[in-house]
């Protein structure tokens, strides 16, 4: 009787993962953008250098209220949108969780009308919510408005 | 897409201050002064799961049929 190999399910670590992703698919490999907020000079000064040898495209800033308008900013432009923001949590002016909670309802923003809600979103946010809304059609603009039926 | 928002603090990170974060949005947090080693292991494993979301989507939309 022929054996029946089976296959081990290792779980890869992030470094296979992305050396994986490098060897495959190369040049197209996407840069991430990076926003680290920190008050403090020493500290935003490594992490930005932490990050950026990491193949992070970064940007900084030293309150929340001015990483919330660097977020804001990037929404209509795909390529400038961040992959990750690294947020201090005592900052003056308005601090990491205050931002936190202003950047996350940026991202969910939606205006209710009666029965329907009428969402902004950009294309890659649209593929995003296709495996959770039972979307129809798929409108390849960078910016549209579509109807989700409640 | 929605970044990844990470939350850092030089104070005790006790799970009063996980309790007063939750629901925020944050996805993980981190003691101050972040180091090569929590940014290795806690970060960028959320990075890489997005590099391979957004690569997915572009080898879809270069091979989709024009």
């Amino acid at each position: 009787m022929p054996k029946i190999a089976e296959e081990e399910k290792k779980e890869e670590s992030p470094q296979e993962l992305q050396l994986q992703a490098s060897n495959s698919l190369g040049s197209k490999l996407h840069k991430p953008r990076c926003l680290i907020a920190n008050d403090e000079e020493v500290q935003l000064m490594i992490l930005d250098l932490i990050m950026t040898k990491h193949g992070f495209k970064t940007e900084c800033c030293i309150n929340g209220y001015d990483a919330f308008v660097k977020v804001q900013e990037s929404l209509n432009n795909p390529d400038l949108m961040f992959d990750l923001v690294i947020l201090d949590l005592n900052m003056p002016i308005c601090g990491g969780q205050e931002a936190c909670s202003r950047i996350d309802g940026l991202y969910n923003e939606s205006i209710m009308f009666k029965d329907k809600a009428f969402v902004k979103l950009s294309a890659e946010q649209v593929i995003n919510h296709m495996v959770v809304l039972p979307a129809q059609e798929l409108l390849p603009n960078p910016n549209i408005i579509f109807e989700v039926p409640v | 897409m929605r970044p990844i928002i990470v939350g850092c603090t030089s104070d005790v990170l006790d799970q009063r201050l996980l309790d007063k974060c939750a629901g925020l949005g944050f996805e993980d947090m981190f003691n101050a002064p972040l180091t090569e080693k929590n940014i290795e292991e806690g970060i960028m494993p959320f990075i890489i799961k997005r590099q391979f979301t957004m690569l997915s989507f572009k080898v879809e939309k270069e091979n989709s049929p024009k």
